[in-house]
């Protein structure tokens, strides 16, 4: 059926129209494209979901189910199934508790000195402020790794080695260029006006920040927070370099070590993927209260040159 | 911008009537700016300023780490180039970075396109939030998984059953005599490369173009191939430059793999990349002169990567334009 419509909307006339022989090919093709483009996602999200399957599926058998059928699931033994993850949780806590507190003051420092860094390029003139920023650009090229032995030498120097500064330092400093970098692009957004209402009503720079800059911000901000969450608790070379006592290592490095110890206790990865699985529980509950901003402050236009 | 800035100024001053004393905005230079910056210089001039400098003189020197020894000049640099281990390196992490950068972009633009052309916007957001929350999986536990079950030597691995449907042999993958195929299963391990955030720049890309444009392309009956090469792609230039920029400077100096799977001696190269090569150097064998002389080395070869690239993408672009 086809409508015959007036130009101020209103229905004239009903027709009947037949589809043609070309129309039914077109509507086929669609059809064929739209499905194909339904497997392939499909596709997509089923490989990407592997991990966590494998982790979930594996974590709870026994080491005898896991030889007998490596990949499929299996019937569930609850007290398997609780015992890998009390056994594994016992291990690994000491080293939970180490990585929280080493990524709490790290995501709060990567977050607050390149906002108050970003927001003097923004809102301040001051001589050097250009020569200053290309520096930051610079330092964006010098690959890690070149710094990776000397920054090793001065965290040793300052007497850092197995503590938690060593960490943190070095990993809020190296955010600063590209957080400073996306952040001023993000404020300098914010329209000037805003400022001047601000001022006029006599607001003082931290509150300015605070009030308007923050909050208008919010997604680059969740971004960056996100980004700086996962990358510390997730960090394996520099931590292993630094906090060599072993009761101050973080749960990255103590998973690696312990994916052995355990394979070679009970033939099977059962208790390692149940440590993998706690050790995500963070960064997955940080995902639930973030992702909508995240999705956001990614989709922003922040991320191109 | 700056000019429309000094404008608002002008005007709001004069709008101050006379004897009010207008609160203290900016003067010609704020000081204080000093104060906001700070925490920031200070911690870079430390852990990012210094290093590379550091780096640069210990390269001169047969430093053990503890000690700068004394200085022995370009010595450093005559050994490392001198090794066929070092060629082999830069060999590997150029196969390795251009192939994954490649595979993986590649793989996001086609899934970006996907969602984007996907009629039922509420499922295509679905599928969105999906493919992103596999990022949860840190990448020591995906690399976890691919050295100990998805890549694992053993025949009961995933990717030996996988490749059994097709009558393939299975294979030793990271462990396999041949060279090749390590560089190979190295590539290989992200397969299929997309997702995350890459995938969700690309789609806001794509979501960013003017909807009239495509609308119109349609209606001059342009492919869809065509309609991406054509006019998805060079509206997306700066954010490809963004990805090829941060992903060759990312990518040359990538050693997880090495780190904690292959673990290339250094008398056999055969998956060494020079990151490791830098890491053995130091941490193996303390030789912080040498690691360092690679270092720069590396260093020099990454600016003149991103310098090459940096011309090459704004010449396209300002085609694109003309």
């Amino acid at each position: 059926m086809k409508e015959l419509v007036a130009n101020d909307g209103t229905v004239i006339k009903k027709v009947k129209y037949k589809k043609t022989a070309k129309d039914r090919v077109e509507i086929g093709k669609k059809v064929l494209s739209s499905t194909l483009a339904q497997i392939f996602i499909w596709f997509f999200l089923l490989m990407a979901w592997l991990s966590i399957y494998l982790i979930v599926v594996k974590s709870i058998k026994t080491p005898t189910q896991d030889q007998k059928w490596p990949f499929e699931p299996t019937q569930i033994i609850w007290r398997v199934a609780v015992s890998n993850y009390s056994i594994a949780l016992t291990t690994i806590s000491k080293f939970i508790f180490n990585s929280f507190v080493i990524t709490l003051i790290g995501t709060a420092g990567q977050l607050i000195v390149p906002i108050l860094t970003a927001y003097a390029f923004v809102r301040f003139r001051f001589p050097g402020k250009n020569a200053i920023f290309m520096g930051f650009l610079a330092l964006m090229m010098i690959p890690g790794t070149l710094t990776l032995t000397s920054q090793y030498i001065i965290v040793k120097t300052l007497g850092m080695v197995n503590s938690i500064w060593g960490v943190i330092l070095p990993a809020v400093s190296g955010a600063i260029p590209m957080s400073v970098f996306l952040l001023r692009s993000f404020f300098g957004g914010v329209s000037q006006e805003m400022f001047e209402a601000a001022e006029i009503d006599g607001a003082r720079d931290l509150t300015v920040l605070m009030r308007i800059m923050v909050p208008l911000s919010m997604p680059i901000i969740a971004v960056l927070g996100v980004q700086a969450f996962m990358g510390i608790w997730n960090d394996y070379l520099w931590p292993s370099l630094v906090l060599l006592r072993s009761d101050a290592r973080t749960i990255s490095v103590a998973l690696v070590s312990l994916t052995d110890q355990f394979y070679n206790m009970t033939h099977s990865y059962s208790v390692a993927f149940a440590g993998y699985l706690i050790s995500a529980i963070p960064i997955i509950i940080l995902f639930v209260f973030c992702s909508k901003q995240f999705v956001e402050g990614i989709s922003a236009g922040a991320f191109k040159m | 911008m700056n000019k429309n800035k000094k404008k608002d100024k002008v005007d709001l001053d004069a709008l101050i009537p006379e004897g009010v004393t207008r609160i203290k905005i900016h003067h010609k230079s704020d000081l204080k700016a000093y104060i906001w910056l700070a925490p920031a210089l200070i911690l870079l001039l430390t852990f990012n300023f210094i290093p590379p400098i550091m780096s640069l003189i210990t390269s001169f020197t047969s430093s053990n780490g503890v000690t700068m020894e004394r200085f022995v000049w370009f010595a450093n640099y005559g050994e490392a180039l001198a090794d066929g281990v070092f060629w082999q390196s830069i060999l590997n992490v150029f196969i390795i970075t251009i192939a994954t950068f490649i595979l993986t972009h590649v793989a996001n633009l086609f899934l970006a396109e996907l969602l984007y052309s996907m009629k039922a916007k509420r499922l295509s957001a679905f599928y969105r939030v999906m493919l992103i929350i596999p990022m949860v999986v840190p990448i020591i536990v995906t690399l976890m998984i691919t050295q100990y079950i998805t890549y694992s030597a053993s025949e009961n691995s995933l990717a030996n059953i996988v490749i059994g449907w097709f009558g393939a042999k299975p294979s030793m993958w990271f462990w396999d005599s041949n060279p090749a195929m390590v560089i190979f299963t190295i590539i290989i391990r992200g397969f299929p490369w997309a997702g995350g955030t890459t995938m969700l720049i690309y789609l806001a890309a794509l979501q960013g173009i003017s909807t009239e444009m495509i609308e119109a392309t349609k209606l001059d009956g342009v492919g869809s191939f065509k309609r991406i090469v054509h006019f998805h792609l060079p509206m997306m230039v700066g954010q490809i430059k963004y990805f090829v920029i941060t992903g060759i400077i990312g990518g040359m100096q990538d050693y997880n793999v090495q780190l904690l799977i292959t673990q290339p001696a250094s008398d056999n190269g055969s998956s060494m990349v020079p990151g490791y090569l830098i890491y053995r150097q130091a941490f193996t064998n303390s030789r912080y002169g040498l690691a360092n002389a690679i270092g720069i080395l590396l260093f020099i070869l990454i600016l003149g990567l991103t310098f090459i690239n940096n011309r090459f993408i704004q010449n396209k672009n300002s085609e694109e334009v003309k």
